[in-house]
């Protein structure tokens, strides 16, 4: 009996090839109408230079082959990325790494008598803390002469929203969740500042490129009139990059980013915390593991720190890009910080609402950790408790949470600027819609304040 | 950064226009304006490229002229 395979419902748009699984294994089928370039990627030394130096994930030619179809000319095992993430869900520096990641390969691959066909910001994940390449299909041969066909995708999808991330408003990113091309150029350069004109890569790259799509909306040329040098092409990949590596965004003033300097906590409180988060982790050892509300990572560096590979998420765009910044100094391994709003999660994107998992759909994870966090949905954002347990017991079959009561001086200021509507909000009402979705394991009081923190597993 | 823009300009608008036909490419603005700014950018990266040259045959040229016997050495 054959197997069945699915195809990635995300990978339709390239001819080369696509990404199926068969058995939960991941494979990349590459079509006979790719291996000329394949070859060349292979026999250039392309792909050996791009994968010794962590730049493109790593794959094997499987044997036998489960093909798909008559036209497959090889099968190819790529490494799994652990947790796939997406644009919007990026802090600044995440995008920017991306971004000259990108430019990175497509000098090498020019050394290599190979360029880009693409340049779409989905094709880049994040392995081992850092970015990596994982469309295999991306490479084309270098015709001398031929522009660079991504040129306008690079513009949309790196270019653009960093100028608007780094000039206008750091959650600009957020346009990608609409435009899953990339942020028009028109709309980007109505967004960015005046000033941004007087920039020459952005007033050439954004502006004038806004006003020559404009200009040719309606019209369509003879490609072969157009040529530009091999030089020329450089120096345009040159002027990307500087243009990226100028765009900067300093993490400061947003609401979190600062919050373990500015809390409350006592040193003993904290101290106690980590040692119950450091225990359940040590016991049950999960693979996976999804902080929520995690702020700049602390306490999901005790879980990647075990082993257990961690994705940070916050809703704070500075909070993200300090954990980042710290997961790129100190070389981490194991931790992802990424961006989400639970009150309005990542849904599913692209095509037939398929090609962009949801939040959920990337689950579950073998455990969460929801410190300080209750008390923001259940009364920030007026989400029930029991809605909150049926959620929390779809993600995950672990389930670290705290319980922060109402007299906690981070509620009283939640609940200073409105009215309490919330009688249900207690710690007995809490265990009782819990309960429901949950076996709840053990509960320890964090020492020096009124929280409870609760190990849960679900029913 | 004014004349660059005017340079640009000029160049978008002088270029010969182009037959229309019934249907939308919109890759062709881009295609387009990518060869006139790569053209732009060759002439900035040769500036750019002659300039650093220019610095490091100074900075050569001066920490020549500075270093003594055993300079450079951090060991000494």
């Amino acid at each position: 009996m054959q197997e069945t395979k699915i195809v990635d419902p995300a990978s339709f748009r390239d001819p080369s090839g696509f990404v199926f699984t068969q058995q939960g294994v991941l494979y990349r089928q590459v079509q006979d109408s790719y291996r000329g370039q394949y070859e060349r990627l292979i026999g250039s030394g392309l792909y050996k230079e791009l994968v010794e130096c962590e730049l493109m994930v790593a794959h094997e030619e499987a044997n036998p082959a489960p093909a798909l179809g008559e036209s497959a000319y090889r099968i190819l095992r790529p490494e799994r990325i652990p947790f796939l993430s997406y644009p919007y869900e990026w802090s600044f520096s995440q995008l920017k790494d991306a971004a000259l990641l990108t430019l990175e390969i497509q000098k090498r691959s020019l050394q290599h008598g190979m360029v880009l066909k693409d340049a779409a910001a989905y094709n880049i994940q994040f392995l081992r803390g850092r970015p990596v390449l994982i469309d295999t299909l991306s490479f084309e041969h270098y015709k001398e002469g031929e522009p660079w066909v991504a040129y306008g995708q690079f513009c949309r999808h790196f270019l653009a929203p960093l100028a608007l991330m780094a000039h206008k408003d750091i959650r600009l990113n957020q346009l990608f969740r609409i435009f899953i091309d990339g942020i028009p150029l028109d709309l980007a350069a109505s967004l960015l500042p005046f000033g941004t004109r007087f920039k020459v890569s952005l007033m050439t790259h954004i502006h004038l490129h806004a006003r020559s799509q404009k200009h040719y909306e309606r019209k369509t040329i003879s490609r072969n009139r157009y040529r530009i040098s091999l030089y020329q092409f450089r120096a345009l990949m040159d002027s990307f990059e500087t243009a990226v590596r100028k765009l900067n965004w300093r993490p400061e003033g947003t609401e979190w980013g600062d919050y373990y300097e500015c809390t409350n906590y006592s040193g003993d409180s904290l101290e106690c915390k980590k040692q119950i988060v450091r225990e359940f982790i040590r016991n049950y050892r999960p693979e996976t593991v999804w902080d929520l509300g995690a702020n700049t990572g602390l306490f999901s560096r005790i879980a990647s720190d075990e082993g257990c590979y961690t994705v940070s998420f916050d809703i704070d765009p500075a909070a993200v890009e300090k954990n980042y910044r710290h997961v790129r100094q100190s070389r981490e391994v194991n931790l992802l910080p990424l961006l989400a709003d639970l009150s309005n999660p990542s849904p599913g994107l692209g095509y037939a609402n398929r090609e962009r998992m949801s939040f959920e759909q990337r689950g579950p994870a073998g455990a969460i950790l929801a410190l300080a966090l209750i008390h923001h949905m259940a009364i920030s954002n007026n989400v029930p408790l029991r809605k909150i347990a049926e959620y929390f017991s779809t993600l995950a079959g672990l389930l670290m949470i705290e319980f922060v009561p109402k007299n906690d001086s981070q509620v009283q200021r939640l609940l200073s600027t409105r009215e309490d509507v919330f009688p249900q909000y207690t710690q007995d009402h809490f265990e009782q819609e819990f309960g429901r979705f949950f076996n709840i394991k053990s509960s320890v009081r964090v020492s020096g304040s009124e929280r409870t923190l609760y190990l849960m597993q679900k029913r | 950064m004014k004349p660059v823009f005017l340079i640009c300009l000029f160049l978008l608008l002088v270029l010969p226009s182009h037959q229309a036909f019934a249907y939308i490419d919109p890759g062709s603005g881009s295609y387009v304006l990518q060869m006139i700014v790569a053209a732009f950018f060759a002439i900035v990266f040769t500036l750019k490229m002659f300039w650093r040259s220019i610095r490091l045959f100074f900075s050569r040229f001066f920490s020549k002229n500075q270093d003594g016997p055993g300079a450079g050495n951090e060991n000494s």
